[in-house]
């Protein structure tokens, strides 16, 4: 049998086309009874400084060793400061006092954020850090704006919100074609995994100006996906603007 | 329902239960089916057809609209249960005591139901032939050629469900057709 022959008996062949009357009434009824509440993934903001923000920042600054010719390869400086934009996950229950819970309410409640959301309804509130009772925060709002906010825990006030960055649609499909080129990415596509989110960051580090000589500061916007196969979930980051994969990890 | 009032029932789904049920209605059928067509197993295809359901109910939030059709998105959520559902058991072989614990016993007429409708995929006898051979293929193989000849998808939508490129799954439905040519010599 030649390939021609193979796709004809494919094509051909009589497929079921059955249905279950009763699953379908009872899955109905089992989903539109599902509490709501249920809906969001049950991760803590404290599982998730665990597992995810803090690793990620970590990585963020082993992978800021390649920046753009006209800067010098080697940086001077380890300071990396990234503010990531990267996860999404749904706005945890805020109850208890930890510092992460404190932050996030505080964030979500502020006028100064809702203000900066162009006054839509918060979606998801993400900690980022805390270190000397400032708490760095990314609000998310049910319109896709974000907002990263400073929030000091011992006055309990917002000190800064400021608007996220934003990726073109064109960015997105850039970081897309980025990503499924690598070779790590393509081998999760390969197992089964799929990309479920392409989101914006910002990413600041210090790097030498060749010319000057001198220290800056750069500030770049990158992308970050995440990948989903079953409970295992992958973040990747995406350096627009060198064209590659930065890291990929679990 | 034409693009745009899809995205505005996604939206309202988001936050109202009846919305999604709309959106279970237009979508129910080609998801089982599909599974069904994967598994050629009645109950595999009722409990990943389920599972299915109730990712996207739970992570309906995280849907974000990028011109990808939403039915591409339950689509690859069926192929991630699937996938799991191959990754974490042996092909499925159920003695007839399992068969029936699974079925609500206290509704006779889902029994009859589900007795009819296994007796109506064992008469699709050259379908099964098929399945068998495309189920010793890799998992990345059967879903391409089950998504290209029996859903009749084009190569670019089974890029959007699969997230892979075009050229990719290209790539992937030809190693695979050839595969399958030699299991069916």
């Amino acid at each position: 049998m030649n390939k021609e022959e193979l796709i004809e008996k494919l094509k051909s062949a009589e497929l079921p086309k059955i249905e279950l009357q009763s699953h379908r009434r009872q899955l109905r009824i089992a989903l539109l009874n599902a509490d709501y509440s249920e809906r969001q993934p049950e991760v803590t903001i404290s599982d998730l400084m665990k597992s995810k923000v803090r690793g990620g920042i970590e990585r963020m600054r082993e992978g800021l060793v390649s920046p753009r010719p006209v800067w010098k390869t080697a940086l001077v400086t380890t300071l990396a400061v990234a503010l990531a934009f990267g996860l999404a996950i749904g706005l945890p229950p805020l109850i208890g006092q930890s510092p992460e819970l404190r932050a996030a309410e505080i964030a979500q409640n502020s006028p100064d954020v809702i203000a900066a959301l162009g006054g839509d309804e918060v979606e998801t509130v993400r900690i980022l850090n805390i270190e000397d009772n400032m708490a760095t925060v990314v609000v998310e709002g049910k319109m896709g704006g974000i907002v990263n906010a400073l929030v000091d825990l011992y006055t309990k006030a917002v000190t800064q919100a400021v608007v996220g960055p934003q990726l073109t649609d064109e960015e997105e499909e850039q970081a897309l074609n980025i990503a499924t080129a690598d070779p790590r990415v393509q081998e999760l596509l390969d197992r089964g995994a799929v990309i479920d989110l392409v989101l914006p960051m910002y990413v600041t580090f210090s790097g030498v100006n060749q010319e000057t000589g001198e220290i800056e500061e750069i500030t770049e916007t990158w992308a970050q996906m995440w990948m989903n196969l079953g409970n295992r979930q992958w973040g990747v980051q995406v350096d627009l603007i060198r064209g590659k994969v930065v890291s990929v990890t679990d | 329902m034409n693009v745009e009032q899809e995205r505005e029932l996604v939206e309202r789904a988001k936050n109202n239960t009846e919305a999604f049920g709309e959106l279970y209605d237009q979508y129910y059928s080609q998801i089982f089916g599909y599974v069904l067509k994967r598994t050629a197993s009645i109950e595999v295809a009722e409990d990943v057809t389920s599972e299915a359901f109730f990712k996207a109910l739970k992570n309906l939030r995280q849907f974000r609209w990028r011109g990808v059709p939403f039915s591409s998105w339950l689509y690859r959520i069926a192929s991630n249960e699937i996938a799991n559902y191959f990754t974490k058991s042996k092909p499925w072989q159920s003695s007839p005591e399992e068969v029936s614990n699974s079925m609500n016993l206290s509704d006779p007429s889902a029994e009859t139901e589900f007795l009819q409708a296994e007796a109506e995929l064992r008469r699709l006898e050259e379908f099964l032939t098929v399945h068998e051979n495309i189920s010793k293929l890799k998992l990345k193989y059967q879903e391409v050629i089950v998504l290209r000849y029996f859903e009749d998808k084009q190569l670019k939508e089974i890029g959007e469900i699969l997230g892979k490129r075009e050229g990719t799954v290209k790539s992937l439905l030809h190693r695979g057709l050839e595969k399958l040519r030699k299991l069916t010599e």
